[in-house]
């Protein structure tokens, strides 16, 4: 047994990480502790008897060997703590990861991330901001780091796709498990475009409830700051906002309808680190990266017709409702309806739910 | 000694002319009645024997025979009540008249000698017209249902002695006064009336549309948005019914027993709201007696699901045939009938299991996944047959308030809606489809042709909403409708750029 395999093995026990740093610290020369089959003293002050059993059982179990034959095959890379291309963020937690599986590009992890966490259940309003930010963030060259659930993580990696950016994404699960399932053509888009998913448990391991709140230090390291979008009060992004405020990390919170139960937690963390506030994502990367400047993207005036116009003056204040438009517009409502259809195909304004337009940004 | 009388007998939707015999003869005294009668023919024996002893006449303690031909189809109802009456009275002397085979009879009788409604007089006279029978008596309760029947002679009766007074030449009756149909055009502005509807514009617009073309149509919004009264305010908007699709219509309502015997055919266009727990078999029809559904009380008029996602699937998937045929075969072990389901499908939902989904004023905490399973409940072959999605929104207090109804009428937007039918019935003369909504797509081909601009606007629109490819015949029969609305020979750029905007679903705002 290597080093690599050693810590291969630790990986797949349940044990606390912090636990199995103690042991491997204890030993000097790592190839006694591949070979101990003993309970001596340096096992006993870390393991009680019966935890020792288990990690010696579970280096002769079947789901270790199994491991052990299939990564060589896999598409599925690792990295340990010793070897050198463990990532340099990483090392800075106070337990770093044993082993990082991986598939994709893991240099990503050394450039500069940007991570997008929120609520699962997320409102229309935190999905397109979400997106929005996920994608002028990955055009300034941003890597975008999330963690593939549903709701808001989701959305950041859409927003990176749709700019063709990197992203990262980080599993509470084995990468054998993306959870949930619907994410699955989202995980293969990341890495056809040349980003990365990692996870610290072994690639079949099914995600717990406990490892949902450890992956999110992986995420709070990986990132230079930290967005939230949309949280409720007791969102798991707030842990993901606690372990990075322990790394010195950027917070960073976009406000929300003060009614809104989907906001409370970003507002909250407005009201405790004012600087956090946000409301586009110039405000980010202005902290960042001061020296970036947005290409100057020439606006193609558009042609528009009278009535299109009357359309976009009304609709400069923010949406409207079609019955509003209708009124102030003085446009009568057959025509109006065919009108803002054609303006919708043009790009010039969108359709949200309800009824309610926008004008298109 | 024997008598003979006619009666008349329902199958399905269908009279058919029966003859009934009665035979007196020594033995004990009993009635056997034969002919395939179900239980509430057999019953009909003690009304009859009550019924003859209570009006004063004499009934005597001897054998009966009773035969209902033709003897191979099953009888059912009360219809044989008082012609069984007068066939025994005759045998036993009580009735003297010779020419009493010129006379049908049908009416169900009470202990007390009153004769009592029964359902489905109209079909039954329609039935007598066309075998050339020419007096019939029926219960004065259906006389105004009989009424609308031209070229034979009906007498409304109350009891079983004015109905032997008669035929002893007693009495004279004369026969109901015939009742001319005119279909509900009143100026009086009905409850539902669409001026009554606040806001409201585009929903307004698109319930035209469907009514114009026939278009099945599907309401997306919050609780308390108002899609149930648009949904009642469509039948005020389409155009008023013809005399044959009021009597179609009447012929199911009174087999089935819905009618008003005050008004005695059915003027309004149906609206029916079957409840979402309702099982297949109410919406299509059948059980013991293969009777009429939902689907078939609504033909010619509206069926309206509210909460569609609601529904059980297996009911809703069974609207599907009927949707496309308009007719629906109900075969039982009684009988198979063909009952007639042409009706305008009208759907509501919610865009989210709590309702809420992109609502300004509440919020909504359905999960996405939540969200996914409820759109999920509809197949798509049914979605297939919606040509119309429209969102209705909710309306505030200060919209409720402020703002004035629209002021216009069911009548004013009827007025277009019958023009664009009259386009419609014009285009459709030498064949068999009566609306846009129902063209096949051989007609699309023919009767919706684009200008260069409209097909390269409907290209634009299907990349830019990522529109399915089953929604392209659909928008084109939706702007066909809009452009006969507006009295426009070819589709246009603005027909079609509005029908587009009626494809909500398809362009997944959702989650």
């Amino acid at each position: 047994m290597d080093n690599e395999e050693l810590f291969l093995w630790l990986s797949m026990s349940d044990m606390p990480v912090k636990k199995l740093y103690d042991l491997v610290n204890e030993f000097d020369n790592l190839n006694d502790l591949c070979q101990t089959k003993t309970y001596d003293y340096r096992i006993r002050r870390h393991l009680t008897k019966e935890e020792f059993a288990s990690l010696l059982s579970l280096r002769e179990s079947e789901s270790y060997k199994k491991l052990l034959s299939n990564l060589p095959r896999s598409h599925i890379k690792f990295v340990t703590i010793v070897s050198p291309d463990y990532p340099r963020c990483f090392r800075a937690l106070e337990v770093p990861p044993l082993v990082i599986y991986y598939v994709g590009d893991l240099s990503l992890l050394n450039k500069l991330c940007i991570a997008i966490v929120g609520t699962r259940k997320c409102t229309k309003y935190g999905a397109d901001l979400t997106e929005k930010f996920a994608k002028e963030l990955a055009i300034a060259g941003c890597g975008i780091v999330s963690g593939l659930a549903e709701g808001i993580d989701v959305h950041a990696h859409i927003g990176a796709l749709e700019a063709k950016g990197k992203t990262i994404a980080v599993l509470a699960g084995g990468l054998n498990y993306i959870y949930p399932a619907s994410n699955v053509q989202i995980a293969r888009n990341i890495i056809e475009n040349g980003g990365l998913i990692i996870s610290e448990l072994a690639p079949d391991t099914s995600p717990q409830s406990y490892t949902f709140i450890q992956r999110n230090r992986l995420i709070a390291a990986a990132s230079s700051g930290v967005l939230v979008t949309e949280a409720g009060a007791k969102s798991g992004a707030m842990h993901t906002v606690n372990f990075a405020l322990d790394l010195g990390k950027d917070i960073f919170a976009v406000p929300g309808n003060v009614t809104s139960k989907s906001s409370i937690g970003t507002n909250q963390l407005i009201k405790q680190f004012y600087t956090s506030c946000v409301t586009g994502p110039e405000d980010i990367l202005g902290i960042i990266m001061p020296t970036y400047r947005k290409e100057q993207v020439k606006n193609e005036i558009k042609e528009m017709s009278n009535e299109e116009k009357s359309v976009c003056d009304i609709l400069q204040d923010g949406e409207a409702h079609f019955d509003e438009i209708a009124q102030k517009s003085q446009i009568n409502v057959k025509s109006l309806i065919g009108l803002l259809t054609m303006m919708e195909i043009r790009g010039l304004i969108k359709k949200l739910p309800s009824n309610y337009y926008a004008l298109e940004e | 000694m024997l008598a003979k009388v006619n009666t008349l007998g329902l199958n399905g939707i269908e009279g058919i002319k029966m003859v009934l015999e009665a035979d007196m003869n020594n033995g004990l005294p009993k009635v056997d009645i034969v002919g395939l009668p179900d239980i509430s023919v057999k019953e009909s024996k003690e009304r009859v024997k009550s019924a003859i002893k209570n009006s004063g006449l004499k009934f005597p303690i001897l054998h009966f025979t009773i035969n209902l031909a033709p003897a191979s189809t099953k009888k059912q109802g009360a219809y044989y009540d008082l012609p069984m009456a007068v066939a025994m009275l005759i045998c036993c002397g009580e009735i003297k008249n010779n020419a009493v085979g010129e006379y049908t009879f049908v009416g169900e009788l009470g202990l007390n000698g009153e004769i009592r409604k029964v359902m489905g007089v109209l079909p039954l006279l329609i039935t007598a017209r066309d075998v050339g029978l020419k007096k019939v008596f029926v219960p004065a309760e259906n006389a105004k249902e009989a009424s609308f029947i031209d070229g034979i002679d009906v007498y409304a009766v109350k009891s079983l002695n004015q109905v032997v007074d008669f035929l002893n030449g007693f009495i004279t009756l004369t026969p109901v006064a015939k009742s001319t149909f005119d279909s509900d055009n009143s100026e009086e502005i009905d409850a539902n009336d669409f001026c009554f509807i606040k806001g409201q514009e585009k929903a307004k617009r698109a319930m035209e549309i469907s009514a114009a073309g026939g278009h099945n149509i599907m309401m997306i919004g919050p609780p308390g948005a108002g899609k149930t009264m648009l949904a009642k305010a469509l039948p005020t908007i389409m155009s008023e019914m013809t005399f044959e699709e009021a009597l179609e219509v009447t012929k199911i309502h009174s087999i089935s027993g819905l009618l008003d015997s005050e008004q005695g055919i059915v003027r309004k266009r149906p609206f029916r709201t079957p409840h979402h727990t309702c099982t297949p078999i109410a919406l299509t029809g059948g059980g013991v007696k293969a009777t009429a559904g939902e689907i078939s009380f609504a033909h010619n008029g509206v069926l309206f699901l509210d909460e569609l996602p609601e529904y059980n699937r297996k009911t809703l998937e069974t609207l599907r045939q009927p949707l496309e045929d308009g007719v629906i075969t109900v075969a039982r072990a009684v009988a198979t009938i063909v009952y007639p389901a042409e009706f305008m499908l009208v759907t509501s939902m919610n865009p989210c299991p709590c309702g809420n989904y992109g609502s300004k004023t509440r919020e909504c905490r359905c999960s996405p996944a939540q969200i996914h399973s409820y759109l999920q409940k509809l197949s798509g072959p049914l979605m297939d047959r919606i040509d119309i999605h429209v969102e209705v929104d909710g309306v505030s207090y200060e919209d409720l308030r402020d703002k004035k109804a629209s002021g216009e009428t069911s009548a004013a937007v009827r007025a277009r809606v019958n023009k664009a039918r009259q386009i419609q019935r014009n285009r459709f003369a030498d064949s068999k489809t009566k609306c846009n909504a129902k063209m096949d797509s051989k007609q699309v081909a023919k009767y919706c042709v684009l200008d260069e601009d409209s097909s390269k606007l409907l290209k634009e629109a299907f990349e830019a909403f990522n529109l399915t490819a089953r929604s392209y015949n659909r928008i084109l029969k939706v702007a066909r409708t809009i452009a006969d609305l507006d009295g426009a020979e070819n589709i246009g750029v603005s027909h079609i750029a509005e029908a587009l905007s009626y494809r909500t679903l398809d362009k997944k705002y959702w989650v």
